[in-house]
């Protein structure tokens, strides 16, 4: 067979220098996300998501569900797709620029707790000028438009949902908290 | 001891993942291909992102930088990325390219987790760097074997950090919580379930239960897989696509560059059998679609479109092409997988027998 020769019984394909860097490239940026809940990048974490964002209630799940509502030029509320509203941005960004009020955050710090220890590190954090947070707003209404929604309404609707496991039927949606995103 | 015992555990992850030499050759040519045709890297977009959604993780390159670069910074580093891409896959400065295009991934991917959430899509960087260490098996021996040893290593440790995150809390009997149902319920009320997902309501808790239980071994199992041997490395590396294929059919979630990345680890020189002509006429078939696919993708960015999949066309409209790609992806690496554990399985008995017939009969006193 056309194998690799073996790079050696005799001696290690790596030794102890390079087991320990391999090893701490590997453990540290793991570290910091479970000491810190910041995940660095790069780092060799593949999608974990253990934590419940649901639970059984006998054989009832309920979970929290949230929707971004837009709104028609009658008036009317619509449920805006968030991969179409972000495009070309991947969908999967929208909690983090949810997170920064689509760019509106002018926080000038963020706080690193490191769990367990009571240490808590005060960090500068990116602020957006005033230009660049009405470019945002512009590039918001500018989406919303080509969806042909309203360019100054955009809610985020957070409902907790109950749905029935055996059926799939969902039961009740109750709204928890509707954020005006562009107010 | 303990420099034996270090020895012992890189023989051993050598022993498993070792493959012809030849196999990483066309490796380099199924995922080179592949990222062209269906993954091809496109961050251009992050040209026209507003500034003010800038906020990149602390632990990261981009936080020293401090602000997106401006354009057409991205628009360049995609074209120069889908360029070594292309030279990479074709033949062309292996090495070098793939060291080109891995930079151009982690500086656009460092970027692209600037907006408040970083993502776990690092399998590109994790093969691009390994094959940047084995050079596609056209390293020393000992380089490849690092090379796949590094790959196997990185692999097993990121699944090994998504089963410890899991475990925290899927591993109870308590039946009132259930990882799956946990992410099954909140995605699909979002999205119109499709495929095997309309069919998980009615699922017995207790099934979905298991399943939890076996995603969590699953996950945290790669290590001792590898180091227990070829056969058992390879039966990992058939649950791995098994597990992703289920993820696609039943949470739509997709991962199907990952699943293509797995092929490194087994013998396609066994299954890509062309030689001489046909071998050469092939190859230069495949360069000039390559390119050609290349250049499709430079002039669509260049003119400020652009997409990841050669049928061009945003992420909301290739929803469905994404999950068939990840069913024949999974499907696909499920049966190569299959057909080299078992080619590995009869290899061993073969070892094992001629063992036995070596070994001197006893003699009848």
């Amino acid at each position: 067979m056309d194998t690799l020769p073996r790079a050696g019984r005799g001696q290690a394909l790596f030794g102890w220098g390079g087991s320990l860097l391999l090893a701490a490239a590997l453990v540290t940026p793991f570290g910091l996300l479970e000491l810190t809940d910041h995940e660095p990048y790069p780092a060799v974490i593949f999608p974990g998501g253990g934590q419940f964002a649901a639970s059984l209630q006998g054989e009832r799940a309920v979970f929290l569900s949230s929707t971004l509502i837009g709104q028609s030029p009658t008036g009317d509320d619509v449920v805006v797709d968030r991969t179409e509203l972000l495009d070309p941005i991947p969908a999967s960004h929208l909690g983090g620029i949810i997170g920064t009020e689509f760019g509106q955050d002018t926080t000038p710090t963020q706080t690193i707790r490191v769990r367990k220890t009571g240490l808590a590190l005060e960090l500068p954090r990116h602020v957006p000028s005033a230009a660049d947070r009405q470019a945002a707003l512009r590039w918001v209404a500018a989406q919303l438009e080509a969806l042909g929604l309203r360019p100054d309404v955009l809610i985020m609707r957070t409902e907790r949902v109950t749905v029935d496991h055996a059926t799939g039927a969902v039961l009740e949606r109750e709204v928890v908290e509707e954020v005006d995103l562009l107010g | 001891m303990v420099d034996r015992a270090l020895s012992w555990v890189w023989w051993r992850i050598e022993t498993s993942t070792t493959v012809p030499a030849r196999s990483l050759g066309i490796f380099r040519w199924v995922f080179g291909a592949y990222l062209l045709v269906f993954d091809a890297r496109w961050f251009a977009w992050l040209d026209r992102t507003p500034d003010a959604f800038f906020d990149p993780p602390v632990f990261s390159l981009a936080y020293l930088v401090g602000r997106f670069p401006p354009p057409p910074f991205f628009t360049v580093v995609d074209i120069v990325g889908l360029l070594a891409l292309c030279a990479m896959t074709v033949g062309y400065r292996t090495r070098a390219m793939t060291v080109t295009a891995l930079l151009t991934y982690l500086v656009s991917s460092t970027f692209n987790y600037s907006h408040g959430k970083v993502s776990h899509q690092i399998a590109i960087v994790l093969i691009l760097g390994c094959m940047a260490v084995a050079d596609w098996g056209k390293g020393s021996p000992r380089r490849v074997a690092q090379g796949m040893s590094l790959l196997a290593v990185s692999i097993c440790f990121g699944f090994l950090a998504a089963g410890v995150d899991k475990a925290r809390f899927w591993l109870t009997t308590d039946l009132g919580v259930s990882g799956i149902l946990s992410w099954y319920y909140p995605r699909m009320d979002l999205d119109a379930p499709r495929l095997l997902a309309p069919f998980v309501p009615g699922t017995p808790l207790w099934l979905l239960k298991i399943a939890d239980f076996s995603a969590v071994l699953m996950e945290l199992s790669g290590f001792a897989a590898l180091l227990s041997g070829r056969i058992a490395w390879r039966t990992w590396l058939l649950v791995l696509p098994t597990f992703h294929l289920a993820n696609t059919l039943i949470l739509n979630i997709t991962f199907p560059t990952q699943v293509v990345g797995y092929l490194v680890f087994i013998d396609l020189a066994a299954v890509f059998v062309l030689k001489g002509e046909r071998l050469r006429r092939a190859r230069t078939l495949g360069a000039v679609l390559l390119i050609a696919v290349t250049s499709w993708h430079v002039v669509t960015r260049v003119a400020g479109g652009g997409s990841f999949h050669v049928l061009g066309g945003s992420a909301a409209q290739l929803v469905t092409a994404d999950i068939v790609v990840s069913i024949c992806a999974c499907l696909t690496v499920i049966a190569l997988v299959a057909r080299d554990l078992l080619a590995e399985v009869a290899a061993a008995r073969a070892r094992r027998t001629t063992a036995d017939r070596a070994r001197p009969s006893p003699v009848a006193s």
